[in-house]
């Protein structure tokens, strides 16, 4: 990509994010229904954890203030994608469906960039960052730590691009069928399964948790590499999980846009 | 002339899940799904030059949106061929989409919450349109269409008509050789449909842009279109000058007399046939080459106050059209 190609992308995306400051203003976001959702959703995960160590010592052999950095990390692999790029999975969805996807596809600029970045939302997701942030550094504090900064941060990055990516292949599939909701709500659900270490699962189920469906070591992943130090082994899952997902992604896209049927006038 | 468009034998079919009666069809449904295949569009030719304002006519479902859609790209043809500016239009090569601009009377590409001045540099961007250009054409554009004041407003402030006059803008910045207008004056009051057909036309005749409008008022077409292609049912029933078209499906003309008293149905019966009667006022359809001899009777004969002499309304001709031509069912 030359310089001119390279500023049409910049300009876009600060367009985007203008576009973003200003609904914000227009609508006056109400950060309080935000806040509500995310803390309390954050304060329920930690009770519950509360309850769950004063029953046991350990939960696959890691302690109260290790589990909790876990759970901080899903949040953040979340909030990660969810800032650069908002609800652009579901955006898409409901693009395919109300036929509104022409409008990305008739610009000269790569579509998938174009929707991704559509859909800025740090500035709604910064107050949900800074309380998975307080609950990360209380867990630091109360732990020793045998890794490396650098490689948790690299590995955080890959694994919030495999979820988005697995977000926005379940959208894709919105090219054939017309509701993937149910699809998203089940993918949210198993979610649930990051905040706790890859020890807890019977062998017969972990090796589907780390390949098909790498729920387990999305979050897992980075928490090795900044408790305990570099694993081959993770690290190797997680690179092929991003190749894979990446490969299906692309391929149901160009698929996907073959059927697209847009909508009447 | 060179052709910039086109099209040989185009069809688009849709496959559409077959939704059936009952809880019984519909559990079924889950396990074996019946689909129908919908022929939108059928086997469809042409060929358009440079610079040509075309306009397509035909109702509801009647496939020009279709055609639109894979003329420009956003959708992939079933069957055929479609060449515009030695392009094929379904790759979306970025040096295509640079040449092509689509405007949807019913969707916006605007940005909701920003003034139209920002979807405008945008867009100079996204078009790779160098500063100064852009300058020059921003500010003819904007003079063109009337819209000094409104460019720094938020969108979302905007009337519906200028609204989409700021659509045009944001679409012809880069000066596409070729313009898709799917319906752009839907809902704008008699006002601004004329400001925007009139701005069509110069716009056109200054860039010698091709155009392709689709239409459901017949006073976009009459005032802008030499040619028109009727397309039903997915197929094209009429492809020429639109002034063929009268001469071809129109071969009779209203007259319309205004009495100065009361005159009875029966007299009035020799004259031609009734289209609609008032004992003050009266139509008749009257063969073209009879008009003037009729005329010249009726004026003679009759109490006449006034007396009008209109060609069928185009919105018959064409429904003439259509029953005329005999697409195939679709399957």
């Amino acid at each position: 990509m030359n310089l001119s190609g390279f500023k049409k992308y910049e300009t876009y995306y600060i367009n985007t994010i203008k576009m973003n400051i200003m609904s914000l203003i227009e609508y006056r976001t109400d950060f309080t229904t935000v806040i509500l959702g995310t803390y309390g959703y954050m304060l329920l995960a930690l009770f519950f954890l509360n309850i769950l160590f004063k029953n046991i010592n350990s939960l696959g052999g890691w302690t109260y203030y290790q589990i909790m950095i876990l759970f901080s990390i899903t949040q953040f692999l979340y909030y990660i994608f969810w800032s650069f790029t908002g609800g652009a999975a579901g955006f898409l969805t409901n693009l395919i469906n109300r036929g509104e996807l022409d409008k990305f596809l008739i610009k000269p600029i790569n579509t998938v960039f174009s929707i991704c970045t559509n859909q800025f939302a740090l500035f709604t997701t910064l107050p949900s960052f800074l309380f998975a942030f307080v609950i990360f550094y209380t867990g630091v504090k109360n732990v020793s730590i045998e890794g490396s900064y650098i490689l948790f941060i690299i590995s955080l990055i890959i694994s919030s691009v495999i979820l988005y990516l697995n977000y926005f292949t379940i959208s894709i599939i919105t090219f054939w069928w017309e509701d993937t909701g149910q699809m998203h709500s089940v993918f949210n659900n198993l979610l649930d399964l990051q905040n706790y270490p890859l020890e807890i699962y019977p062998k017969l189920i972990k090796p589907l948790f780390v390949t098909l469906i790498p729920i387990a070591i999305i979050a897992y992943a980075p928490f090795y590499f900044l408790l305990r130090g570099f694993s081959l082994e993770l690290f190797a899952y997680q690179i092929t999980a991003l190749t894979t997902f990446l490969i299906i992604a692309i391929l149901l896209w160009k698929n996907g846009l073959k059927n697209y049927s847009s909508a009447s006038s | 002339m060179k052709n910039t468009i086109e099209v040989k034998n185009l069809s688009k079919s849709f496959r559409v899940h077959k939704k059936e009666e009952g809880l019984k069809a519909s559990i079924k449904a889950v396990f074996k799904r019946k689909y129908n295949t919908i022929s939108a569009v059928n086997n469809i030719s042409f060929n358009i030059n440079q610079g040509e304002l075309v306009g397509f006519i035909g109702p509801n479902g009647a496939g020009k949106t279709t055609t639109l859609k894979m003329l420009s790209g956003l959708l992939y043809p079933s069957e055929g061929y479609i060449k515009i500016l030695g392009n094929t239009p379904s790759e979306r090569k970025h040096s295509f989409l640079k040449q092509i601009s689509m405007v949807m009377g019913q969707k916006n590409q605007l940005f909701w919450d920003l003034p139209a001045i920002e979807t405008f540099n945008l867009n100079k961007e996204i078009y790779e349109v160098p500063e100064k250009k852009y300058r020059i054409l921003l500010e003819e554009l904007v003079e063109m269409l009337d819209v000094k004041d409104i460019i720094n407003q938020q969108v979302r402030k905007l009337s519906l008509g200028q609204r989409m006059k700021c659509e045009l803008i944001a679409s012809l910045i880069h000066t596409p050789k070729m313009l898709f207008l799917d319906e752009p004056t839907i809902g704008l009051d008699v006002v601004i449909q004329k400001k925007l057909r009139v701005f069509i036309k110069e716009y056109n005749r200054k860039y010698n842009s091709t155009i392709i409008l689709t239409s459901h008022y017949m006073g976009d077409v009459q005032e802008l279109c030499d040619r028109v292609i009727i397309i039903n049912k997915g197929e094209i029933g009429y492809d020429g000058k639109l002034n063929n078209l009268v001469k071809e499906y129109a071969k009779n003309k209203t007259i319309t007399l205004i009495f100065l008293k009361e005159v009875k149905k029966s007299i009035l019966k020799k004259y031609g046939k009734i289209i609609s009667y008032d004992p003050l006022k009266i139509s008749f359809e009257i063969p073209r080459d009879k008009i003037r001899e009729k005329a010249s009777n009726m004026l003679k004969d009759l109490p006449v106050d006034d007396l009008d002499i209109q060609e069928i309304p185009i919105e018959e001709i064409i429904r003439q059209v259509f029953e005329s031509s005999t697409p195939k069912p679709s399957t």
